[in-house]
């Protein structure tokens, strides 16, 4: 909104300003004939259309200033919504790779943890009470088996994790979608190298995953979260 | 009896494939998502554990389909998404889901859903 109400500014200046071009446009060739030719009856012309084109001048000046305040008021506003919106969601994507860090350190110590276990459970098949004993050494391989399938069901980190990195990476094509709308406003430059990317490829960025993550997607309280599902299927709720 | 696991984590799918086979259940086919769970269902599926999230066609929308074809419409379908607010649920309930586990589950969990789908088998 603010960076259409810019754009819009930014053309109407420009046309002032083409206006105002072409007002001094007229004067410029006149003042030289003045100091060339200088035959008196073309003086007097010259003179008759300054006559008429000065007085327009402070006018078309004032406009044109006011046009140029009100630009630079609205990419003030537009800068400031920017910022807003920009920290917030740099914010909120810092907080999520936390997230995605400590999830995966601990998920890493759950598996050192059920690996020595497990470990502990070879050496304890090694004993020769074990050895000796055939029912202790069936105990003790299904505790190892316990263990190592502990293992695998840890692995469901893999899932969340990249359920968070997907939504830190659509939060990163948001602010790409608004650094480029900032770009698009002041225009590309001739010989501009770095092109910006186009809002289809902003989109498409966007869009690409959105539906295969959950923004709220979490490793943390699954026994109340289970709770809760468990509570409104007992309910009833729907067709179950 | 055959499972259909439908999750566009080739990770979950191989967890939850396990978790079935460590739990007894041995047959069971997969797919990625919402679409190619739908081509890959016939009468011989027996029961369809899907995720929610997942690209081309989600969880909610492949249950609704499946729900609306003769083959499909009291097989027990169980819900093992990262989702969970209240909001959530009731959505995926009343798109046809008979019951729900909340990501990451334990073997024991996934058990008890199963057994209380296949004691009580969908209406």
């Amino acid at each position: 909104m603010a960076n259409e109400r810019a754009s819009d500014l930014l053309y109407e200046t420009a046309s002032t300003l083409r206006l105002l071009d072409a007002e001094l446009g007229e004067l410029a060739p006149r003042r030289s004939a003045e100091s060339t030719s200088a035959s008196p009856s073309s003086l007097a012309a010259s003179l008759a259309a300054s006559d008429r084109v000065l007085p327009l001048l402070p006018a078309l000046f004032l406009k044109a200033m006011g046009e140029v305040q009100a630009m630079l008021a609205s990419i003030r506003t537009g800068r400031e919504s920017i910022r807003a919106a920009t920290s917030e969601r740099l914010a909120h994507t810092n907080e999520k790779l936390d997230e995605v860090s400590s999830a995966t350190g601990k998920a890493a110590l759950d598996i050192m943890d059920a690996l020595d276990r497990a470990i502990a459970k070879v050496d304890d098949l090694e004993t020769e009470e074990a050895l000796a004993d055939r029912a202790k050494s069936a105990a003790i391989r299904t505790d190892l088996r316990d263990e190592l399938f502990a293992v695998m069901g840890h692995m469901q980190f893999q899932d969340i994790t990249s359920q968070q990195i997907m939504h830190v990476q659509s939060l990163l094509a948001e602010m790409e979608g608004r650094l480029t709308e900032i770009s698009n406003l002041f225009g590309n430059q001739p010989g501009d190298t770095n092109e910006a990317p186009t809002d289809a490829v902003v989109g498409a960025r966007k869009q690409k995953g959105a539906h295969s993550f959950d923004p709220n997607a979490t490793l943390a309280d699954a026994a109340s979260r289970q709770a809760l599902a468990d509570s409104l299927v007992g309910r009833g709720t729907g067709n179950a | 009896m055959k499972f259909l696991v439908v999750d566009d984590s080739a990770t979950m799918r191989r967890i939850v494939v396990n978790s079935l086979q460590r739990i007894g259940f041995t047959n069971s086919v997969e797919a990625a998502d919402g679409v190619e769970a739908l081509a890959r269902f016939d009468s011989s599926i027996a029961f369809v554990i899907t995720d929610w999230n997942m690209p081309n066609m989600s969880g909610t929308e492949f249950v609704q389909a499946l729900r609306q074809r003769e083959d499909g419409r009291t097989v027990p379908v169980l819900m093992v998404t990262a989702r969970s607010v209240r909001e959530d649920i009731i959505t995926a309930l009343e798109a046809g889901v008979n019951n729900y586990i909340v990501k990451p589950f334990t073997p024991q969990v996934l058990k008890e859903k199963i057994d209380s789908l296949i004691v009580a088998p969908a209406a």
